[in-house]
């Protein structure tokens, strides 16, 4: 099956007096559709850059990517994009800065139809109350949740998330993953978060890709998550392969993240068996399919060059 | 032997008339000399509130805190505080800043002890060679090492921190929770800290203690913490007791405390079975109204809402 | 619910500087006495007691300073100062309504006396020698004619209304009467006051101490410029208690006037009213009537014999304004709507410019020389510079606005243009650049990037613009206006200092406290404003 986004050698860097800063340097990356990965790295790895080039945010200096078989060109509401700061309108209620989105991606509905859709997903991320409240009357939770829903009220392709819980504190992030984790698993979203806590990426997705200390940043590692869906915090905690995940991570933060090229060996030499469990991803995360429709009507001409990426 | 802080029934409340809202409530506490106290709470729960009680920066509205058997009044060198926005006077160096504190609180002191004894805790906090350069030119890890050198160079009795490691990023937070961990094993102060981090109140205390949701935030049931010092956070992960002091934390912070809702309400909210327009496609026509695409699929999803 | 809204205007009371209020409010709440008391205390009690401190100094300095125009005013001549010009506006308005009183005299008299010409009009010109043209105006002045028959009831109606005696105690009133019977009282009680004083004066004059004796001249000088010193102070000061004494009495002779002509019936003075709305508006057709006429006459040879009744019956009719000269209130507002319109011309100038600055950086650099070198330029070297210019391109037979108010208006916003420009730049530059993404990622186009998100986020900024500007233009129009002689606060303040009378000083420093108290009500209301479109 053709992976739903590739990001083919990306690569970014800004040109200084002397040479250019390499941020990101071959990144390569193939995602499923209705996978979640997680993009985890120390902070100033490059990992929110790689994310922004999806969201079309920052220009892409080589390479490409390629989404649902055409390659990318500038930001659009097709990607979702959750930010660290909630970012919303002040001025706005609830409503109004999801309505602002939605108006966008469906303006050709009627005003009764794309209200009921941000009614919906405000409803579902436990705003119900909340609705006509402005960001400066909630609290920078709820404001995130609000940021949650706007994100998935454009119905997009493909979900981004910035460090969304980065500027919670840890008991309320817990929360908003849990809601996060609900809202993704009505529609299973193809998504790409990016993360630095180490218990969110394993809590909520499939795949984990670590990433080399910057600059230069590449693919370091990838730990497939096989915990079954739906997840619960509970159960995850207690499963018996928790900890250790935990700690394959952790220790490539601490000892492994500034060593590069050693994405392919290091599938060898790991406490556990990579292999099956890789295999066992492949099985337990069959690809959802959107509507039919939804795969008819965005499967526009796929992009043949695609030797160019390559 | 007896606690060297003590709260007994202690509830602070802010605002008046309608305004009022109770943030702490029935608070029940006792440190003993030398422990190192985790008190672990959702933001916006009372922790501050707490810890200014516990400084003696505030006054609880009920109850008593006690510190030596004697009511906490005022703020003292004792008590030494430690904030999450480092509070450093940002025209004075990193020096200047200890000695600032250190002259107010040893003035008898000749000037050669003050300097030794400034950079003695310069060097604990490993920031000698930086310790000619203001704030500004620290980063926050830094910043929050020179807060704490200065809190300990005052030589208090009690350690008050305050989220001090909140504004810092994973890497940065684990290296000072290290620090923080070797310091108190070095002077065996009686610390109390204030943390939204589960795992950092297990890496560091002998006690983490939960504070529920608030308002009418209160103490939930302490858990010890009896794993062998000192802790490595990685070895820690295989620790059965370590998981199961995680999942109980975790446990007691998630459910107590959530009030049961008056009422709840259920609301049918209705998802349109529209497809998006697509915006990135060429040649879309912006101004053509035409009826949008739809699947079959129409969602209708009953919620419960409280009121 | 209701709470809410009551605890969201005590807030709001705090942001525009009124939170002295809230504790009043609160108590009233039945919130804890104790700390609203606090409050009352810190926020009420200490700015009345350092005001009361500052009236005391001030009292106390102002006796010790002797000008030319006087011991220098202390509060309380200033306070008097203020009660005159209260009873100048009083006064000024007793003669308007006793013009008004006159000319409607004039109208019931005349109208009454050629009711005929009414009645009978055009009867005794033949209808078949008018020309088509003049009949056709006859006919739509018949309109006319109906009206004046109705007005002329009316006025009949007025004097019926108003029994004999009460018109005769309002015509009284009207003739100042009143006024003028306290007048004497306020001489008579005065009187003494300025004798004592005279003599005085001339006891001094009289005294020893002031002429040289022939042993020794210079001790004599000495001791008589000492002494000359110390009595002119003295003399001073008396002389300004004098001074509020008569203002004291002339107000209350003024004010009794006033309350006695304001206490008409309210029925009385709307009917009034009403009647001299409509012989205003009836003046023109009368006068067209009139002037139809005569051109009819010159053209026919036809003598019509009621024409010199009608021409009295228009003349009564004619509005003519009271010519009163302006007092300070009418200054007052002079000033507020120069300033008002300077400041609006300046905000439609800079905000739109100010939003192309901020949205593109190329033209941000390309204004900015511009705005930093006329943004330090004084109002004072603006003004001639206006004052030319609009000289010579606003030239019109029939102006709208006065040249005098042009130019300070002008001035004005030349002035205040800057903060609005800058701080509108700013804003819509700074717009967060989360924000910017969010717009980005949904693809909103240009128009509704700028509409719904940039100004809408650029508004706090726009706004604390747009409220410096005002502050700026205040300040620059009393500057302005004294040197265009635009009447208005600052001509004031320029005429009194021309003068210099005894009451000078006294005048400009209300002056000055009525300019600070006007700034400090716009500064308000702008804040205020700025409040309601700040987003937290």
């Amino acid at each position: 099956m053709n992976p739903f986004c590739i990001l083919s050698q990306l690569t970014k860097s800004y040109p200084t007096p002397k040479g250019d800063a390499v941020i990101v340097k071959d990144f390569n990356l193939k995602i499923k559709k209705g996978e979640f990965v997680t993009l985890i790295g120390h902070s100033g790895c490059g990992k929110s850059t790689v994310l922004s080039m999806l969201a079309g945010l920052n220009p892409i200096t080589s390479g490409g990517i390629i989404l649902a078989g055409k390659e990318l060109s500038g930001p659009g509401p097709d990607r979702g994009v959750v930010f660290q700061s909630p970012s919303l309108l002040p001025w706005l209620s609830a409503l109004d800065n999801v309505l602002l989105g939605v108006n966008q991606a469906f303006y050709t509905a009627s005003r009764l139809e794309r209200k009921q859709i941000a009614e919906y997903y405000l409803a579902i991320v436990g705003l119900a109350n909340a609705m006509h409240k402005k960001p400066a009357e909630l609290s920078q939770g709820m404001c995130q949740r609000v940021g949650i829903a706007r994100a998935f009220a454009l119905s997009p392709r493909m979900l981004l998330l910035d460090e969304p819980f980065g500027m919670l504190d840890a008991l309320t992030r817990f929360e908003l993953q849990e809601i996060l984790l609900r809202l993704w698993s009505k529609n299973q979203i193809t998504a790409l978060m990016v993360t630095h806590d180490v218990d969110e990426a394993l809590f909520l997705s499939d795949r984990i890709v670590m990433m080399t200390n910057g600059p230069e940043a590449e693919v370091g590692d990838i730990l497939p998550v096989h915990f079954e869906r739906p997840r619960d915090r509970a159960g995850i905690l207690a499963h018996p392969d928790y900890y250790d995940m935990r700690e394959y991570l952790i220790t490539y933060l601490s000892d492994r993240s500034h060593i590069k090229g050693q994405y392919k060996a290091s599938v060898e030499n790991q406490g556990f068996d990579f292999a099956a469990l890789k295999d066992q991803d492949e099985k337990c995360n069959p690809l959802v399919m959107e509507g039919k429709h939804i795969a008819e009507r965005r499967n526009r001409p796929v992009l043949e060059d695609t030797t160019k990426l390559n | 032997m007896k606690p060297l802080i003590s709260l007994e029934g202690v509830s602070k409340s802010f605002g008046s008339g309608q305004q009022k809202t109770n943030v702490l409530s029935n608070i029940q506490l006792e440190i003993k000399e030398g422990e190192f106290v985790a008190i672990v709470g959702y933001s916006g729960s009372g922790k501050t509130t707490l810890i200014s009680i516990l400084a003696g920066l505030i006054h609880p509205d009920k109850g008593v805190a006690m510190y030596r058997e004697h009511p906490i009044r005022e703020p003292d060198p004792g008590r030494a505080l430690v904030f999450q926005n480092y509070s450093l006077l940002p025209w004075l160096s990193v020096w200047d800043n200890l000695a600032l504190a250190v002259n107010q609180v040893f003035p008898h002191w000749s000037t050669s002890k003050r300097e030794e004894h400034i950079n003695h805790y310069l060097d604990m906090v490993r920031l000698t060679p930086a310790k000619r350069k203001r704030p500004s030119e620290l980063s926050g890890g830094m910043r929050q090492r020179v807060a704490l050198a200065r809190a300990l160079a005052i030589d208090p009795e009690v350690l008050l921190l305050d989220e001090p490691l909140g504004a810092l990023d994973a890497l940065t937070r684990g290296n000072l929770q290290e620090e923080i961990a070797r310091i108190w094993s070095e002077n065996k102060k009686t610390v109390v800290l204030i943390t939204n981090d589960v795992d950092e109140g297990i890496l560091l205390a002998d006690r983490v203690i939960p504070l529920t949701r608030g308002p009418e935030a209160t103490l939930g049931q302490p858990i010890h913490i009896n794993l062998p010092r000192p802790r490595n956070r990685k070895e820690l992960n295989h620790d059965a007791s370590f998981k199961d002091f995680r999942k109980r934390i975790i446990e007691s912070l998630m459910h107590e405390g959530r009030q049961p809702s008056t009422t709840t309400v259920r609301r049918t909210f209705v998802l349109p079975n529209i497809l998006p327009e697509d915006l990135n496609a060429p040649g879309t026509f912006r101004f053509g109204r035409r009826s949008p695409v739809r699947h079959e699929e129409f969602k209708q999803e009953p919620l419960e809402i409280e009121i | 619910m209701k709470d809410e809204a009551f605890y969201r205007w005590i807030t709001f009371l705090k942001k525009i500087r009124f939170g002295w209020l809230a504790p009043f409010f609160l108590l009233l709440k039945g919130e804890d006495p104790k700390t609203q008391c606090k409050a009352i205390f810190s926020g009420v009690m200490m700015p009345i007691f350092s005001i009361l401190l500052f009236l005391w100094i001030w009292d106390l300095a102002s006796k010790e300073i002797v000008t030319k125009f006087g011991t220098v005013p202390g509060p309380r001549q200033v306070w008097s100062a203020w009660k005159s010009l209260g009873n100048e506006t009083r006064l000024e308005r007793i003669k308007a309504l006793e013009h008004q009183h006159r000319a409607r005299e004039k109208r019931i008299v005349s109208a009454k006396k050629y009711k005929e010409v009414l009645n009978n009009f055009p009867g005794e010109m033949p209808t078949g020698l008018l020309s088509p043209g003049t009949e056709d105006a006859l006919s739509t002045s018949s309109d006319a004619f109906q009206q004046a028959n109705e007005l002329l009831e009316v006025y009949n109606k007025i004097s019926i209304t108003l029994s004999k005696e009460e018109a005769q105690s309002v015509a009284a009133l009207f003739q100042y009467e009143t006024s003028r019977q306290y007048a004497e009282k306020v001489i008579q009680q005065a009187l003494p006051l300025e004798i004592r004083h005279r003599e005085r004066v001339e006891a001094l004059r009289m005294a020893p101490e002031w002429n040289p004796s022939p042993d020794d001249p210079d001790k004599v000088v000495e001791s008589k410029s000492a002494l000359k010193k110390s009595e002119s102070k003295k003399l001073a000061r008396e002389k300004a208690i004098l001074l509020i004494e008569r203002q004291r009495y002339a107000t209350e002779a003024t004010k009794a006037a006033y309350a006695l002509i304001t206490s008409l019936p309210k029925s009385v003075r709307t009917l009034l009213a009403q009647s001299d709305k409509s012989a205003s508006k009836l003046y023109p057709e009368l006068k067209a009537w009139h002037e139809n006429l005569l051109a009819e006459e010159a053209a026919t040879g036809v003598k019509y014999a009621g024409k010199v009744k009608l021409k009295m019956l228009v003349k009564a009719f004619e509005y003519k304004p009271y010519p009163g000269k302006d007092t300070y209130f009418a200054q007052i507002a002079t000033s507020l709507k120069t300033v008002f319109f300077g400041f609006c011309i300046a905000s439609l100038i800079a905000i739109p410019i100010g939003i192309i600055c901020g949205l593109s950086p190329n033209m941000n650099n390309a204004i900015n020389p511009l705005i930093q070198i006329f943004k330090p330029v004084s109002p004072l070297a603006w003004l001639p510079i206006v004052m030319i210019l609009v000289g010579a391109l606003y030239v019109s037979d029939d102006p709208m606005f006065e040249l005098s108010f042009l130019n300070s208006a002008i001035t004005v916003a030349l002035c205040s243009l800057w903060p609005t420009l800058v701080n509108t730049s700013l804003g819509v530059s700074s717009t967060d650049k989360d924000i910017m993404n969010v717009a980005k990622v949904l693809k909103l186009g240009w128009y509704k990037k700028v509409t719904k998100v940039i100004i809408p986020s650029a508004m706090p900024l726009i706004f604390t613009g747009l409220r410096l500007s005002l502050g700026v233009g205040w300040m620059v129009l009393i500057a302005a206006e004294m040197l265009a002689q635009n009447p208005g606060l600052g001509k004031f303040v320029w005429d009194m200092f021309q003068n210099g009378s005894s009451e000078t000083l006294s005048m400009i420093m209300v002056a000055v406290f009525t300019i600070g108290i006007i700034g400090f009500m716009l500064d308000t209301i702008m804040l205020s404003l700025q409040e309601l479109v700040s987003f937290d």
